[in-house]
């Protein structure tokens, strides 16, 4: 076997691992809710606490319906070091975030930052962070697709103003595309790959 | 005593003498998966290989008493998990496996 055909295998595996559907479905229910709450605006503080259900979410999920079925794997070295790579950057892609939403409301507050700049400047912030972060999912998991999602949100986040879309109406459209996807993977992963009920050997 | 898998062949000698335990296809996928990967469990090797549950068994025995795999119990999730991994003799094995076919099939681009 070429070295080739060695990678093409373990790319296999690791899409087949992946092929559940969990981050989709996952990430689209959770997008709704925070849709949902910052749409009724009554409490948009637990907006913050959705990613940890989300990832809590892709845990219990992996554990409930995809190990039974498509079992467990480690990946070599080579894997784990760009998944490694691949939250660090995510981390610091969200830092970044979370430093500039500091940042900014501290200058806002402070007056430095006129209500007209902060309308111009809030959306080309952002932008890019959320699709950097779109594109680092479709990296660490190699789902492609992800790419189209960090591209349709930098898009949205970027018309946030101009054309007055609301922050509640880009998770909505980032969310329901995601939970279709996620319901159509989890559905062909199911019949694909039956619980066959092999206990520990 | 030689090393596993290998037979005293008689035949031509020009070609490298090949492992026969590792050349079997459906333990040369075994192999090939378990040299990618860190280390899987009896499902995922099920899954990724198509072997019913009987065979895969049979297969891994092989492997486990030529001491080219290992098993490792481990908490996966709170929940026990038993693992498949190459041992380091597992890897070398395979990685000279890999060698000799490549002079069978070099040797034989030549006629």
């Amino acid at each position: 076997m070429k070295q080739d055909e060695l990678a093409q295998l373990e790319q296999e595996a690791f899409r087949a691992y992946n092929s559940d559907g969990a981050v989709e479905l996952m990430l689209g229910v959770g997008f709704l809710l925070m849709s949902l709450i910052l749409w009724d605006e009554a409490s948009t503080g637990f907006v913050g606490t959705i990613p940890v259900f989300i990832i809590l979410g892709i845990r219990a999920y992996k554990r409930k319906i995809t190990h039974p079925r498509i079992g467990y794997a480690k990946w070599g070295e080579e894997r784990q070091r760009k998944i490694r790579r691949g939250k660090i950057w995510l981390m610091i892609i969200l830092l970044t975030m979370a430093a500039f939403v500091f940042l900014f409301f501290a200058l806002d507050k402070a007056g430095f930052i006129g209500e007209q700049m902060s309308d111009i400047l809030l959306p080309y912030l952002f932008a890019p962070i959320i699709g950097l972060a779109f594109c680092m999912i479709a990296f660490i998991r190699s789902m492609p697709h992800f790419y189209i999602f960090g591209a349709l949100g930098f898009l949205l986040t970027i018309l946030n103003r101009p054309w007055h879309i609301h922050l509640w109406l880009i998770l909505l459209l980032l969310g329901s595309p995601s939970l279709v996807i996620g319901i159509v993977r989890l559905i062909r992963f199911l019949r694909n790959h039956p619980n066959l009920g092999v206990q520990e050997v | 005593m030689g090393k596993p898998g290998r037979t005293k062949d008689a035949g031509y000698t020009g070609l490298p003498e090949l492992n026969r335990l590792i050349h079997e296809p459906a333990r040369l996928l075994l192999m090939s998966l378990l040299y990618v990967l860190e280390s899987a469990d009896f499902v995922f090797l099920m899954d990724r290989t198509n072997l019913t549950q009987g065979n895969l068994s049979t297969h891994m025995s092989k492997l486990e008493s030529a001491g080219y795999v290992e098993i490792r119990k481990e908490f996966v999730h709170r929940r026990p998990h038993t693992l498949y991994l190459l041992t380091t003799t597992g890897r070398e094995a395979f990685l000279r496996y890999r060698d000799e076919i490549r002079q069978v099939l070099e040797q034989g681009d030549l006629g």
